[in-house]
């Protein structure tokens, strides 16, 4: 199917969705009853289920399938997963403690194990049977005033590897490291002395020697700096430079071409400095600008600012410069208040209801600064991944897709659009899946692009398993060529990050 | 808990107030994370004084007690004060922040506002009657 023909069926379907029509004035407990109603209705809400167990041990899962003797090593995958406590339920997606999962794959089998990273809030409230901090979207009666971001961090949302070790990344703070063997908690990483606590972004790019870039944003306190982390491969902090950019719009992340890095701060904006739910605070301000920031690599004080239509994309993808055009893809919606609404309406055990549809865009910005833009998808997808060794136009975007209306409302798809000829190749689960965000896996040796696997997580939750699949990245179509099967179904993380042994 | 008495450095503001120049203030200084290092406190009677300029009515340095600390101010003109505290956990000598000028240390003011900056004179000050006052500062 091509692209125009997949774009059609999917428009004939509509996506349109309603906002949520009820409001979310009552407090932890409320929730945690709404849910606990809603959860008996509706088995999908197994993904967004608090985990019953904060440890679960190392298992060995059957697998179907031959499994490639050239894919081995560990996938990881981090994402809010203990979201009650004492007859409370955070209500919002992004306020769970985090939990690390590791599927390890070797030549005596897969294996998976998980738990709850153990923060410095994740101790405090354990030990004290209850909730302590208010979250980012939830006001905890008789919270404790934080010292500083990392009192509060869940280190959430990410998983990174660098020179062998192993950090849960959220990004209010500091990247939380981890036993790469027993996924204990190593404590939160200070960089260098006076970096303590300082944001630290879930998405960094990393160069193809290693070392890595990262972002981080004062605007969760009111502040209009972004920072820029420059760390070597071998872990060793090169440059952190605050921009003062004038926006305090939100990122959560960015991409880059070979000379620029290039972040998008959409007006998603911070009303007050008052401590208490981030989320109540944060507003929709869709009279500001998306603004894109263009970032010398040879020197990040050198940036020229402009102006996107207004949207904002949490996921960004592949970017390259071509006759002095900047080019960029992300996950793009044309309204921000999904944050606001369709996170909070899920803990209720409501569908996660976008106020617009997020869409494949490609953004291209000319030497005037004049902007064009194309949707390459016409409706929702997220969690976009490509082959991370290429910058040149051309190569897939592997997205998560709904192409049909399903009960959760949740992704249940993995495709791929070829960025070249616009044909796109899917694979639907099925019916009663959640799907995870896959990721693309060079076959080693394989110089060409594309030449890989795509490996991911989806659950059943009728069956109440989750399903590690490989697929040929260039064949999804044609199935996993290999699943591996827990049977047991887990909170929906967000990202996961594949570790070759 | 470990307790600590101090008396009003100056007595130019006990001089101000011609009444009940007796009132003791009460400090339970809670949640101290560390047992290492020094409190450092000080209360200031003005914005003054909580800006950086005026005199304090009372400085000084506590050794940290995980436990809790109690510090009394006595003979206290009644009237509004602030409270500030701050851990020196690594007994340094210094309060130690990120070069964003967030705290690494322990730190709270009297009142407890849940500001994510330094709290306002305002937002710190508590009313110290003639009967005195005892209030619960939580290090944060």
């Amino acid at each position: 199917m091509h692209r125009r023909e997949f774009l059609k069926a999917l428009s004939a379907v509509g996506i349109a969705h309603a906002l949520p029509q009820s409001g979310w004035a009552n407090g932890p407990a409320d929730t945690f009853q709404a849910f606990h109603r809603a959860r008996q209705r509706h088995a999908w809400l197994a993904g967004w289920e608090s985990i019953d167990q904060t440890v679960l041990p190392r298992t060995a899962v059957d697998v179907v399938g031959d499994w490639p003797a050239a894919l081995r090593g560990t996938f990881y995958r981090n994402g809010p997963a203990l979201f009650e406590r004492d007859g409370m339920r955070y209500q919002h997606w992004f306020d769970g403690d985090g939990m690390l999962q590791a599927w390890r794959l070797s030549a005596a089998g897969v294996t998976h194990e998980a738990r709850v990273i153990d923060t410095s809030k994740f101790h405090d409230e354990a030990r004290a049977g209850r909730f302590l901090y208010n979250a980012a979207g939830t006001a905890i009666p008789d919270a404790r005033a934080t010292r500083n971001a990392d009192a509060v961090n869940t280190a959430n949302t990410s998983v990174m590897n660098l020179n062998g070790q192993v950090y849960a990344l959220w990004e209010g703070g500091s990247a939380w490291q981890v036993d790469t063997n027993t996924l204990d908690s190593l404590g939160a990483k200070t960089w260098r002395d006076g970096l303590e606590s300082v944001p630290f972004s879930a998405h960094p790019l990393f160069e193809a020697d290693g070392s890595l870039w990262n972002i981080g944003s004062a605007a969760y306190i009111g502040g209009g700096t972004v920072l820029i982390w420059r760390i070597d491969a071998k872990g060793v902090l090169q440059s952190i430079t605050p921009l003062d950019v004038g926006h305090r719009g939100y990122i959560h992340s960015f991409t880059m071409t070979d000379r620029h890095l290039l972040l998008v701060l959409a007006p998603l904006m911070l009303d007050s400095a008052v401590e208490g739910p981030y989320f109540d605070h944060l507003h929709w301000r869709p009279e500001q600008a998306s603004r894109l920031l263009i970032i010398d690599k040879h020197d990040p004080t050198q940036l020229r600012q402009v102006d996107l239509p207004t949207g904002m994309a949490f996921h960004w993808a592949d970017a390259h410069e071509r006759n002095g055009d900047i080019v960029l893809s992300g996950a793009w919606a044309d309204s921000g208040e999904l944050a606001n609404t369709g996170f909070k309406a899920v803990m209720r055990g409501d569908p996660v209801q976008a106020a617009a549809p997020t869409r494949l865009t490609e953004f291209r910005i000319d030497n005037a600064g004049r902007v064009r833009s194309e949707v390459l998808s016409s409706h929702s997808i997220e969690f976009p991944e490509f082959d991370r060794r290429f910058d040149a136009p051309g190569g897939r975007t592997y997205l998560l897709a709904q192409p049909e209306p399903n009960e959760s409302d949740y992704f249940d798809t993995v495709i791929s659009i070829n960025r070249y000829t616009g044909a796109v190749d899917a694979f639907r689960y099925g019916d009663h899946h959640l799907v995870e965000e896959h990721r693309f896996v060079p076959r080693p040796g394989a110089t060409n692009r594309d030449d890989g696997w795509l490996i991911g997580t989806a659950m059943d939750y009728r069956a109440g398993k989750t399903m590690l699949s490989v697929f040929d990245a260039c064949h999804l179509a044609d199935g996993p060529l290999v699943q591996a099967t827990l049977k047991r179904t887990l909170p929906l993380s967000f990202h996961a990050n594949f570790v070759t042994a | 808990m470990k307790t600590v008495k101090s008396w009003v450095l100056s007595t130019t503001l006990m001089g101000l107030s011609g009444l009940g120049q007796a009132a003791d203030l009460t400090i339970n200084i809670d949640k101290v994370r560390e047992a290492s290092g020094h409190l450092f406190l000080k209360v200031c009677a003005d914005v003054n004084c909580w800006d950086g300029d005026g005199e304090p009515v009372a400085k000084l340095l506590i050794p940290a007690d995980t436990k809790g600390v109690q510090h009394v101010v006595s003979d206290l003109a009644p009237g509004q004060y602030a409270v500030i505290v701050m851990h020196d956990e690594n007994d340094n000598g210094k309060f130690d922040m990120n070069f964003m000028g967030i705290p690494a240390e322990g730190y709270g003011y009297s009142n407890n506002p849940r500001v994510m900056r330094k709290a306002t004179f305002d937002e710190a000050a508590v009313d110290v009657s003639e009967a005195g006052l005892t209030t619960v500062l939580r290090l944060r």
